[in-house]
């Protein structure tokens, strides 16, 4: 079975996740440690498992180990995070004491108190733990690079499941699946980030598969074996990052409605849609009962604790404020709505300025010219996109359900990334929402520039080209830019 | 065909941004003192004190200084004078242009620093309307001081090499110290690497491109 599905994925699905994982290497191999947003924290996870077998726990304490907290310092990374005038180590002389922090025999053992990572499921980290410890006779810095290679695999899956999610909703153009995903694989906000040691590698995979999944349920049917896919799918996603539960409800609902209306084989995508359901439900329950019982942590911390608790949304929320809150978080401001971002523009400055890129702890990014220039790029490729749209609307309609299951699939991810983020604001005055918080999308972005490639009609395979071009040339100016930021 | 000759045509319109990147020279770094210019920490004006931050390691193969001025009321700024401060006294001094409306300004030495250098490096205004200077508040013990009196808070400061470089020109110091920064297991390689997969992402993409799209 594996070899028929590795023989349907075609030399160019390959091709394509083998060259994403080169992109996501060259990143990981210029980024400097531990500058990635949060890596501190995610290694600092990996290595409280690897070296005790449990998970950080929900405390105040020392959350890194004295070796990483050293490593840290060695590396002047306080010095250089969040401030371009910062520079890692660059000369022999500043290469010394580095070298002399890294070899000491320190404790690897002694954090695991709570940090941004502690509320995360373990399942990225129980994945790098075997990196991490196939490295466990180098440096940290050696530990940290084998770490990071698991996330440029995972970049890899998450492409080929962008090429398989394109290759089934434009089946009538095979060539549109490589030009999503190849513009997806090189998306320098997507493979700057799971350059790094992150969970979001695993949650952008997963993400990519469950889209493509259902697809592949809306040609083929849902059959048993689909259900399995699909419940493993949904599991490995909410096990790597809770975020990840945005998108289920929109798949569950869309497939429910799939099973009910084939009349043929309602009972088999039934049984299919229970197979998925019990799948889930198993590895949930495996995760509850290890957490509470072998771990010994409390179920939910940190922000999702907080929008559940009495200082969050569910005791202290104000319904009117949150709803203006979150429209305008995506969307232009209505007349009658109170400015919930009197500085910034969330729109523009979060979401399109962050997705086109902004690097390291976002403390760098293009010059301001770049993102006009993106955005009459973009421009242009959306018109197109929407031009196919509209030409192919009979077939739209057809396909209703499962275009409506896209889009609720990415509704509930922005309605589940705002409202811990409105209860953040609200407890702490600062917006913590990221453009990566969009990656689990990312499959979606594939299939509109494939899409936009098709709208320009008799020149289509051009429009693809050059959409592949300068999604590679914009991916090498961000890869410049960076080494521009830490070494020049 | 149309797919093929959009390509070239996409590839070298790719090539010529890149290499007007590429070729493009400017003043380069050979550091910082990693200080970020939160907000203003000194006010430099003609015939006031000059202002002196210590405990500088100023890198080797430094050609220039350079403060972050912004002028403190709106007319132009400059010249300043800045001396690197060694054990022995006066080690290299350097001045920089007038008329400057603001943002990093450098004052080219008289001596560029071969080795690394322990100092304290100092500028004072000689000249054109008064500048507020850039840093970030700190402790006493390594704040700027100005007069014998200690300011409240430390200045940003840039180390710059000689001339107008390129970033081809750069690019060994650049591959250098990326070596360095990120420890990496590759060692030398690293750079090697990275341009390896640079070119095979290109590589192989085109080749998908022209094989299967264009």
């Amino acid at each position: 079975v594996i070899r028929r599905a590795a023989a349907s994925v075609g030399p160019a699905g390959w091709a394509c996740a083998g060259l994403a994982v080169a992109c996501a290497l060259g990143w990981a191999l210029i980024v400097p440690p531990f500058h990635v947003p949060d890596e501190t924290d995610h290694v600092a996870y990996v290595q409280y498992l690897a070296e005790t077998g449990g998970i950080p726990s929900p405390v105040a304490g020392q959350g890194l180990s004295t070796e990483q907290r050293t490593a840290m310092v060695a590396t002047q990374f306080f010095a250089v995070v969040g401030n371009r005038e910062g520079k890692p180590p660059w000369t022999e002389r500043e290469a010394e004491p580095v070298r002399r922090a890294l070899a000491a025999d320190l404790p690897r053992d002694d954090g695991g108190a709570a940090t941004s990572a502690t509320n995360n499921p373990p399942l990225y980290y129980l994945l790098a733990v075997p990196a991490y410890a196939a490295a466990a006779d180098g440096d940290l810095l050696d530990r940290l690079l084998a770490m990071r290679l698991v996330s440029v695999l995972l970049a890899g899956v998450t492409a080929l499941g962008v090429f398989l999610f394109v290759r089934e909703v434009l089946p009538a153009t095979p060539w549109a699946a490589v030009v999503g995903a190849l513009a997806a694989a090189v998306q320098p906000t997507f493979a700057f980030v799971t350059s790094g040691v992150t969970n979001d590698a695993l949650l952008f995979a997963a993400s990519a598969w469950l889209f493509f999944l259902v697809a592949r349920t809306f040609r083929a049917g849902l059959t048993p074996a689909l259900g399995v896919a699909l419940g493993v799918a949904v599991a490995l996603g909410a096990l790597a990052k809770i975020t990840f539960l945005g998108l289920v409800p929109g798949a569950a609902l869309g497939l429910l409605i799939l099973a009910l209306r084939d009349r043929g084989h309602r009972r088999r995508a039934l049984l299919a849609l229970g197979v998925a359901g019990t799948i889930v439900t198993v590895a949930g329950a495996a995760y509850v009962v290890a957490r509470t019982a072998l771990w010994d942590r409390p179920l939910f911390t940190g922000a999702v604790a907080q929008s559940r608790g009495a200082g969050g949304a569910a005791g202290g929320l104000n319904e009117r404020e949150f709803v203006a809150y979150a429209w305008q978080f995506y969307l232009p401001r209505l007349p009658f709505m109170v400015d919930q971002f009197p500085e910034y523009y969330p729109l523009w400055q979060t979401w399109f300025m962050g997705f086109v890129g902004r690097f390291g702890w976002l403390d760098h990014g293009f010059p301001a010219l770049v993102y006009k220039v993106a955005l009459a790029v973009y421009l242009p490729l959306a018109a197109l996109a929407v031009s196919a749209l509209v030409r192919a609307r009979r077939t739209l309609r057809r396909r209703g359900l499962e275009v409506a299951t896209y889009l609720l699939m990415g509704a509930g991810l922005l309605a589940l990334i705002v409202l811990p983020g409105y209860t953040y604001r609200e407890t702490t005055g600062f917006v913590f929402e990221q453009a990566r918080y969009l990656l689990p999308l990312l499959a979606l972005y594939g299939a509109l520039l494939a899409l936009a490639a098709r709208g320009a009609g008799r020149l289509a395979p051009v429009a693809g080209t050059l959409i592949v071009v300068l999604a590679l040339t914009h991916g090498l100016l961000a890869q410049l830019l960076t080494l521009g930021r830490y070494y020049a | 065909v149309a797919g093929r000759i959009s390509l070239v045509l996409a590839l070298v319109a790719a090539l010529a941004v890149v290499a007007f990147l590429a070729l493009s020279r400017d003043r380069r770094l050979s550091g910082t003192n990693d200080v970020k210019p939160a907000l203003a920490v000194a006010t430099l004006a003609q015939g006031g004190p000059r202002v002196c931050q210590p405990g500088q390691l100023v890198p080797a193969g430094t050609a220039a200084v350079a403060v972050l001025a912004t002028p403190a009321g709106g007319r132009p700024v400059g010249p300043l004078v800045a001396e690197l401060r060694g054990a022995t006294g006066v080690v290299a001094t350097g001045r920089s242009a007038g008329g400057h409306r603001g943002g990093w300004l450098a004052a080219p030495l008289d001596r560029p620093v071969r080795a690394p250098l322990e100092a304290s490096v100092c500028v004072r205004q000689v000249g054109g309307a008064p500048a507020l200077v850039s840093g970030v508040p700190t402790v006493p013990a390594t704040a700027a001081r100005a007069a014998r009196r200690r300011l409240p808070g430390a200045l940003s400061l840039r180390y710059l090499r000689p001339g107008r470089e390129s970033w081809v020109e750069l690019a060994p110091v650049v591959a250098a110290r990326a070596e360095i920064a990120t420890a990496s297991p590759l060692g030398p390689a690293t750079p090697w690497a990275f341009g390896a997969l640079v070119a095979l992402l290109w590589a192989g993409s085109l080749f998908l491109v022209i094989r299967l799209v264009a």
